[in-house]
């Protein structure tokens, strides 16, 4: 039975996504009417003007075998109704390009404002999510998979394949009342012989799709494993494994030719498909085609513009097969995107709470205990309070959880047991942005953005370049940013300077520091730093900061020699005096 | 790898070639390149000829089709004959038909070599990518060699696959319609043919700013994907400090940029496209104006007129198929020359000036001294790393190298595995030179532990050996290290498949596997590099154990990242700034007042000092 009730309700949350997806496209063509109606204009324009100028070259024809031509291009004499013909077919021609040019201006050109609109969504969805939801769901390789594939496939449905819509709409319309008014018996003879091309197609792209999906999934494990050989390339010669990876990326190519075999084979049957279909229309058109004429119920003029016509109603009809099944794949996208969109926040990240004011009792923890999801309990009845300039030292071995008691102390982790009082108030009551103005926080591993050393360091906070330098001195890496060739303008990450653990500690220190916090927490962060210099930094800090509290993690307890209180995880948790 | 590495490599960067500011430079694309990389289809030469030669039929048969379609209308339907009409409806039907079998089983043919020749390509980069000296990775970018092995025969594929085939068809289509144009009015033919050259030129013209566009598109598009994975890998910087307004404000900063190429782009095709499309029908135009006077002259035949509307038509075709796969082509270029110069890269035996030939021949057995006489070294130009080291290691002793990053003394154990060259000075290896040495050798008697071990997907055999051993020599290697005892608890035999990176094995279990299969080697020299990291106190004591028993009998070099490794060594070097600067035993160093002291004093206190 629960079984049961999990399906429907997957049915129920798969249909409001669907919905989600339909009322975001549909959205945002209604915001963009104007453009979208000019588009179709557009595309009606060309097309009229793709007909226009076939049947023109009928008339000329006829003009030639002197059949009767429309009163309105009839000139004075032959030379005359020649030059209307010719700017008839001239003028088309021009205005065809004109129109053109104007479906991909209007139309076509929504395709990229929608991607970006969606491609920016994501990151203004994910920022707020949930970190149990970034962990477990929605990880990394899920959301670059949805911001890179499904956005590429999901953003055509809002330009392209509308042109195709309305393209086959008004040119299978314009095209099909142009042969109706030459040729009625004809023309529905060559409807119904037609009739299988979208049907074919639509399923050849489907195939094509889920083909072109089956290589793709090959060719990315492919990379992965050529960047795998690439980054440990050293270690295979030492070890001489080199053979062994040569032989797996040969054959993951090998399997990647297989898939892209498939994909090409299926892409190669529209040959046969579309042959078939001109070989069927040619059929039709010879065999009703050269008896009227014979029976001179059709002019040849007529016949060969017929010819051109049946030719031309071959692409739309070929085309509803693509618009059909793009629209689906993009639609499938959308949902999946729209799944990101609708995902539930961490709301304690959009709270617009209060400021954090300056209070002598800054945190007043109170029996606080903490399990991570059927875990043990890491954090058991902890109580200490901590004032204004105190600096706490936590130690003890590595997973006894140190560093999620500062997550708890800094309000980042808020499903606790019992209390944790930041001046007077709970987290709660405090605005998120509020709360990490007054907080810093120096992680344990460090992580860099990829700018430029000084962005590193200001971010959202504007400091001039004298101040970067000052605090760069404080966390005793003046003298290494001073070496790099652009100094604080040197950028960071896969084109610009690698770092040495070291310095990127310092860096993170630089960082928070930049932000002047009332209550600093060090998570462990100088563990590759040399003695010398860690013995250094920590004095600035002490002096620097002296009116920040401080909430240090060390390793060793030799590191916290500044510290006025210690909190031990190796022993009882409780909260000791510092001996110095 | 270790930080100073890292930081040699970023330091002399080769210029990236992708960035657009390169582009002009390499405008004229290399067609020797091409016709380098046309060798590795040498193996399937006539089934691709085989395949073109279809496709040219194909081409010649779709324009006597329209030559019928003419003779149809002039011959059949204007004469009101009948039979004429019938004979060629029916001859245009089976042509039509023919040429969508030609037409298909060509393409599919030369789809299916070109994908086998392009296996081939990637083959040999494959073996390359085993040949090509240390230094070249040093001076590239990690994701630049990947790229060449993957998104640069990715569009070679692309362009071999699809866009040759619509290209040879659209070729032979020009060439068969201009002839059947030329050969059925001279005159009216050439005309024609001259009316599409604007048409030409205009692709031509316009070709570089699609590729510049299409490559600032793909540059904006990593560089946003880039950001994406940045700002997901970061999250919990951006929570604590509050940057989520920040991350977003960067993140569409990206998000526009990348957009704003998109609609150049847009722009671009927008006016181009519908331009060659125009210029196109300019021979259309050209043949109703010029040839439309004619007939009302009576210079020309309906029928003849009616043939060079359909050749028009034909015609029409290849140009816009240019204009299309314009940048698909250029791309393919570039990429056959970014491919065809890996492939030319210098290799290991050119870099070290050949191969030595000591152990070339089973019987030869290194014991393991090594000779250092004044060897300088330098990654590149006079930055010498390597300054005058001088030292002897007796075969069988063990050493311990000591030093701060960046001080020399993984150059050296480099040296030693002949990863890279020296300039100045010798290397002996049991009284011989070292570059008398076969390398392959070399390398593989010289053993390397490191704590990344690297375990296939294969059998718990094949990971430990690929020589032809008996299962008894095997299993007494694992007793050794103490891999049989875990085997035997966990119910592991030599059959045993291992999975990928031995994720069904701990990483204890995973550093066993190395440790034996070193051991089973049995080199007369053994590198140790930080072994035993990551592993909890458990395994740490088994592969403590372990490592003992390796180092046995064995001339060991231990790269120290903790001092308390140190205590197994005869004799302790401490590097500083590639400088030998104190060697001695522990107990020695320890009484000198100097270096090695400061440096124990320091690691006291700080455990990852030496990393």
């Amino acid at each position: 039975m629960p079984e049961a009730s999990e399906t429907s309700e997957n049915f129920e949350t798969n249909d409001l996504l669907k919905k989600e997806a339909r009322r975001l496209w549909w959205d945002y063509i209604m915001e963009h009417k104007t453009m979208y109606v000019l588009g179709a204009l557009m595309v009606v324009l060309t097309n009229g003007m793709q007909v226009l100028s076939t049947r023109v070259m009928g008339w000329i024809l006829d003009f030639f075998t002197n059949k009767p031509l429309p009163k309105v291009m009839t000139g004075i004499d032959r030379l005359d109704t020649f030059y209307i013909l010719f700017g008839i077919m001239f003028g088309s021609k021009v205005l065809l390009t004109v129109g053109r040019f104007g479906w991909r201006m209007t139309l076509a050109r929504q395709t990229h404002f929608a991607g970006g609109m969606l491609r920016s969504r994501v990151w203004d969805k994910v920022r707020f999510f949930k970190q149990e939801d970034l962990a477990n769901k929605w990880t990394k390789g899920v959301l670059m998979n949805a911001s890179t594939s499904d956005v590429g496939s999901g953003r055509f449905i809002f330009g392209f394949t509308l042109v195709a819509v309305f393209d086959v709409l008004f040119l299978g319309v314009l095209t099909l009342v142009t042969m109706f008014l030459i040729n009625v018996p004809l023309t529905l003879m060559s409807l119904v012989v037609m009739i299988f091309l979208p049907i074919a197609v639509k399923k050849l792209s489907e195939l094509e799709i889920k083909r072109y999906g089956d290589a793709q999934d090959k060719l990315s494990d492919f990379n992965d494993i050529s960047s795998q050989v690439i980054s440990t390339i050293r270690l295979q010669r030492l070890t001489q494994t080199g053979h062994y990876w040569e032989q797996r990326l040969k054959k993951s190519a090998k399997d990647y030719q297989n898939k892209r075999y498939e994909l090409l084979k299926t892409s190669l049957r529209y040959i046969p498909v579309m042959g078939s279909s001109s070989v069927v229309s040619y059929t039709v058109l010879f065999v009703m085609g050269i008896t009227a004429v014979v029976n001179g119920s059709l002019s040849i003029g007529d016949f060969v513009a017929m010819q051109g016509l049946i030719f031309l109603l071959q692409d739309p009809l070929m085309e509803l097969g693509f618009i059909i099944s793009e629209m689906k794949k993009g639609f499938t996208s959308l949902e999946r995107l729209s799944e990101i969109y609708t995902t539930e926040n961490d709301e304690t990240l959009l709270i617009e709470g209060d400021e954090v004011n300056d209070a002598n009792e800054l945190l007043k923890i109170n029996d606080l205990s903490f399990a991570y999801a059927d875990g043990p309990k890491i954090i058991k009845d902890l109580s200490f309070t901590l004032n204004r300039g105190d600096r706490l030292g936590i130690t003890g071995k590595i997973g006894t959880g140190k560093s999620t008691l500062v997550k708890i102390l800094s309000g980042l982790i808020r499903n606790y047991e019992g209390e944790v009082v930041l001046a007077g108030k709970s987290f709660d009551q405090y605005g998120h942005v509020n709360l990490r103005k007054y907080i810093g926080h120096v992680h344990q591993k460090p992580f860099l953005f990829a700018e430029s050393i000084k962005n590193n360091i200001t971010m959202d906070v504007k400091l001039s370049d004298d101040e970067v330098w000052r605090i760069l001195e404080v966390s005793g890496l003046s003298k290494d940013v001073k070496e790099f060739p652009d100094g604080i303008d040197t950028p960071l990450g896969e084109w610009g300077i690698n770092l040495s653990g070291g310095q990127k500690q310092r860096l993170t220190i630089a960082r928070a520091l930049a932000r002047k916090p009332k209550l600093l927490f060090l998570d462990d962060c100088l563990s590759a730093v040399d003695t010398v210099t860690e013995e250094q930094i920590l004095r600035n800090l002490d002096k620097e900061l002296e009116d920040t509290t401080l909430v240090w993690v060390a390793h060793r307890k030799s590191t916290l020699k500044y510290c006025n209180k210690i909190l031990d995880f190796d022993n009882e948790q409780h909260v000791e005096a510092a001996h110095v | 790898m270790s930080e100073k590495k890292k930081k040699v490599k970023k330091t002399y960067l080769k210029l990236d070639d992708q960035h657009e500011s390169n582009v002009d430079e390499n405008l004229t694309p290399d067609y020797k390149s091409l016709l380098y990389l046309l060798k590795f289809s040498s193996k399937f030469k006539w089934k691709i000829i085989l395949s073109l030669v279809l496709l040219v039929s194909t081409s010649i048969i779709v324009i006597v089709s329209a030559r019928a379609m003419g003779h149809l209308v002039d011959q059949g339907l204007i004469p009101n004959d009948f039979d004429k009409a019938w004979f060629y409806a029916g001859l245009i039907l089976g042509l039509e038909v023919f040429a969508i079998f030609t037409g298909w089983v060509g393409r599919s043919l030369l789809a299916k070599y070109s994908l086998s020749s392009i296996y081939e390509i990637r083959k040999g980069l494959f073996r390359h990518v085993q040949l090509l000296p240390m230094t070249y990775y040093d001076t590239q970018p990690q994701g630049r060699v990947v790229t060449r092995i993957t998104h640069d025969v990715e569009s070679l594929e692309q362009f071999f696959t699809s866009s040759l085939g619509r290209l040879f068809n659209a070729l032979f289509m020009t060439i068969v319609a201009s002839s059947a144009m030329l050969a059925t009015d001279l005159k009216l033919g050439s005309i024609l043919i001259v009316s599409m050259i604007p048409a030409a030129l205009f692709v031509f013209g316009t070709r570089n700013m699609v590729r510049r566009i299409n490559r600032k598109m793909s540059r904006l598009n990593s560089a946003l994907n880039a950001k994406l994975s940045e700002y997901i890998n970061g999250i919990e910087v951006i929570r604590s400090f509050g940057l989520e307004r920040w991350s977003k404000d960067n993140y569409d900063r990206a998000v526009d940029e990348h957009l704003n190429s998109t609609l150049d782009a847009n722009l671009l095709f927008s006016w181009s496209r519908p331009l060659v499309s125009f210029l196109c029908t300019l021979p259309l135009i050209g043949l109703v104006w010029f040839g439309g006077q004619a007939v009302l002259t009576g210079a020309m035949g309906v029928g003849l007129f009616v043939t060079f509307v359909r050749y028009c038509e034909r015609f029409f075709m290849p140009i816009m198929v240019l204009a299309r796969e314009i940048h698909v082509i250029q791309q393919a270029f570039t990429s056959a020359e970014r491919v065809a110069n890996f492939l030319r890269e210098e290799d290991e035996y050119v870099y070290f000036d050949g191969n030595g030939e000591l152990g070339g021949d089973a019987d030869f057995n290194l014991q393991g001294k090594i000779e250092f006489r004044d060897v300088w070294m330098a990654y590149q130009d006079e930055n010498y790393v390597l300054k005058g080291l001088n030292f002897t290691i007796h075969s069988g002793e063990k050493i311990g190298l000591v030093g701060t990053t960046g001080c020399g003394k993984t150059t050296t154990v480099s040296l030693i595995s002949r990863l890279y060259e020296f300039q100045r000075g010798e290397i002996i290896l049991d009284d011989h030179n070292i570059r008398y040495y076969d390398r392959e050798f070399l390398r593989k008697r010289v053993g390397f532990v490191s704590q990344d071990a690297i375990i296939f997907r294969a059998t718990l055999r094949n990971n430990l050996t690929t020589d032809n051993l008996s299962d008894e020599v095997i299993l007494e290697g694992c007793q050794k290290t103490g891999l049989y005892d875990i085997m035997r608890k966990s119910g592991m035999t030599l059959d045993t498949l291992i999975l990928e990176g031995g994720s069904n094995l701990s990483i204890g279990e995973r550093q066993l596997v190395a440790l034996t299969r070193v051991l089973l080697r049995n080199p007369a020299i053994l590198v140790l590099d930080e072994a035993t990291a990551n592993i909890d106190p458990y395994f740490e004591r088994i592969i403590h154990t372990a490592v003992d028993k390796i180092m046995e009998e064995r001339t060991c070099l231990m790269i120290a990242h903790r001092l308390d490794t140190l205590d197994h060594c005869d004799r302790i070097f401490v590097f500083e700034k590639g400088e030998l600067i104190q060697h001695g035993t522990r107990d020695q160093l320890m009484q000198m007042d100097g270096h090695f002291r400061n440096l124990h004093e320091a690691a006291k206190k700080n455990p990852h000092l030496l990393n």
